[in-house]
């Protein structure tokens, strides 16, 4: 009994020495981020410097649209690197048009439709190599504003962000706030890929602007704009609607729109096009998800992703043969599907980083894969007559699959390549 | 995994000890046990199984931290017996490494998404200790007093409204270096 007497009573002892102590301990807790300055300039300077100016190397490459022999890709929040595609094996960056915050374009004649942040502008590629501004209509894109900490007024924009690491000793805290880089200011918007199979150009599968005739649709997180663009050069709002929550892509078929939202896809009837009307809607789990259709199916590529939530990485094959009661036909499992591309039967999908697959889609209900290509990080892809171009982590990429049945490497353009 | 292969090692070195040594004796140790710093005081929990011989008790361990972020210490431990009067202390050094066990969280909100990501870093202890045998020469109860550090990391990827790659990602890096009182309560057997 004496024996365990004696250790409580140092029991005691030590842990008067322990709280004692326990003052004495002090964490050392730091952070490194980034500090994020923004550059400035005027919209009188930015306006002016839209225009053709030479080759820039292509680093973050986003939304791709083809237009004649040309291709243009966007730059992320920078611009549109301007591709002679002449021979799909040796393209060649020929130019670039200077647009800060442009992450969507659109092409219908001669006219490239480009977002500024929050402004839409009409540029005159009748010659690519000549661009010209014509028009800057304001403020379509309200919810392209800057994130915590700078909101730069009318009269500025933002060009550029110098960046320095830094690190701070800070309290005893926990880092997950939910707002770790308050201290600095992001760009709310990144990339994605563009689309809209409509006259004078085709884009990928991950567009939030498609052209329609005269009629251009852009979507932001939660609307829908509608621009008559019978005058290409003098693009006008005609109506903007409400439609969710957490809008992701567009995506036009005759006159059908395929809205993909995080919860879901919703179809508009284009009838009568400056009034578009809400015809169904397919609910889904909650994930990113690109949509493209044919006349009797919609395929949809749902998946998980830091900003996209949810669990789920599939390709839903939906039958719109009812359009207004969209039935779900199967699910296949997927990585991480983004962007996806149909020609006739083959059916094209970026798979994240498990590379590009083609598919057999004769029988929607038994998809055939026949080529997968697994070395590339892909993004989105354009199938166009029997040259395929995909976009990568890597660069932009050309394929050949005039086979039917194989896709046959032309060229790559790689990302960060001095030109 | 270098961590798990000492301790492979050491289990296996115990075996052989045990085998060839017949003074060497196989003892594991229990401990439950607060731990406080300047964050909220915590529980932890260790096992610890090695091969006591003479004053030297060896031993491979596991256990539970739940200082700041929950984690999983995997160390080798090292202990020195002092008697003193018929009274038996002990020295005790434990190092390995940490790995945290937390909920990873991720948030998606209107304007953008942030995820948590945890890696391991290193863990070690000292202290101070009393061994209270009980009749059978061999069982005890166990009191330690010492030091306890712990490191992990933090990586949260923020970034804005981005439906489509390539996102731009903002890191922020949390580089937390516990230090604590550890005061444990065990049983050897």
């Amino acid at each position: 009994m004496r024996r365990i007497y004696r250790p409580l009573r140092t029991i005691l002892t030590v842990l008067s020495c322990m709280f004692l102590l326990s003052s004495c301990m002090k964490d050392k807790l730091s952070k490194t981020y980034t500090i994020y300055t923004p550059v400035y300039k005027t919209k009188q300077e930015v306006l002016a410097s839209v225009k053709f100016a030479a080759p820039q190397t292509i680093s973050s490459p986003g939304k791709i649209y083809i237009y004649g022999k040309y291709i243009f890709l966007n730059e992320l929040n920078k611009g549109v690197h301007i591709i002679d595609n002449s021979n799909p094996s040796s393209p060649k960056v020929v130019g670039f048009v200077n647009i800060p915050g442009n992450v969507d374009i659109a092409v219908k004649g001669n006219m490239l439709y480009a977002d500024l942040y929050a402004d839409l502008l009409a540029i005159d590629i009748s010659d690519p190599l000549n661009t010209k501004l014509k028009k800057v209509l304001p403020k379509i894109f309200p919810e392209r504003s800057y994130g915590i900490g700078y909101s730069p007024d009318t009269t500025k924009i933002i060009v550029d962000w110098i960046q320095k690491d830094t690190t701070i000793v800070i309290g005893n805290e926990t880092g997950y706030s939910g707002c770790p880089t308050c201290s600095f200011a992001s760009p709310f918007y990144s990339a994605d890929k563009s689309s809209s199979a409509a006259p004078g150009g085709i884009g990928g599968s991950m567009a939030r602007f498609t052209i329609v005739n005269d009629y251009m649709y852009t979507v932001g997180q939660s609307d829908l704009s509608i621009l008559s663009i019978s005058n290409g050069a003098d693009p006008v709002v005609v109506g903007t609607q409400r439609i969710g929550m957490s809008i992701e892509t567009i995506y036009p078929f005759k006159d059908k729109l395929f809205i993909g939202s995080a919860a879901g896809m919703f179809i508009y009837n284009i009838s009568s096009p400056s009034a578009p009307a809400r015809e169904s809607e397919f609910s889904h789990a909650r994930a990113c998800d690109p949509v493209i259709s044919d006349d009797n199916y919609a395929f949809v590529t749902l998946r998980t992703g830091s900003w996209c939530a949810g669990t789920t990485n599939t390709l839903d094959v939906i039958d719109i043969a009812n359009i207004s009661s969209p039935r779900l036909v199967k699910t296949y499992q997927l990585k991480n599907p983004h962007g996806l591309s149909k020609d006739g039967n083959l059916l094209f999908i970026c798979d994240g980083t498990d590379g590009l697959k083609l598919y057999n889609a004769a029988n929607v209900s038994d998809l055939k894969l026949l080529d997968h290509i697994k070395e590339l990080e892909t993004y989105d892809v354009i199938a166009w007559n029997k040259l395929l171009m995909v976009v990568s982590k890597t660069g932009l990429h050309q394929y050949d699959y005039s086979d039917g049945k194989t896709m046959r490497l032309l060229s790559t353009i790689q990302i960060n390549k001095k030109l | 995994m270098k961590t798990t292969a000492i301790l492979l090692l050491v289990v296996a070195f115990s075996s052989t000890v045990v085998s060839a040594q017949d003074k060497a004796r196989y003892h594991a140790q229990n401990y439950v046990g607060l731990l406080e710093g300047e964050a909220r005081g915590a529980f932890q929990l260790q096992t610890i199984h090695g091969v006591q011989y003479r004053n030297w008790y060896g031993a491979g361990g596991i256990g539970l931290d739940y200082y700041m972020y929950r984690s999983i210490p995997v160390f080798f431990s090292l202990n020195r017996d002092i008697v003193l009067n018929k009274r038996t202390f002990f020295v005790s050094g434990d190092i390995g490494a940490n790995y945290p066990w937390v909920q990873e969280e991720s948030s998606m909100g209107w304007g953008g998404s942030s995820k948590q990501d945890f890696s391991p870093g290193l863990y070690w202890a000292g202290g101070l200790g009393y061994k209270a045998y009980f009749n059978n020469k061999s069982d005890a109860f166990l009191i330690n007093l010492g030091y306890s550090f712990k490191h992990l990391k933090e990586e949260n990827k923020s970034e804005g409204f981005c439906p489509g790659p390539p996102c731009t990602v903002y890191p922020t890096i949390y580089d937390y270096k516990l230090n604590r009182i550890s005061l444990r309560l065990g049983w050897q057997f």
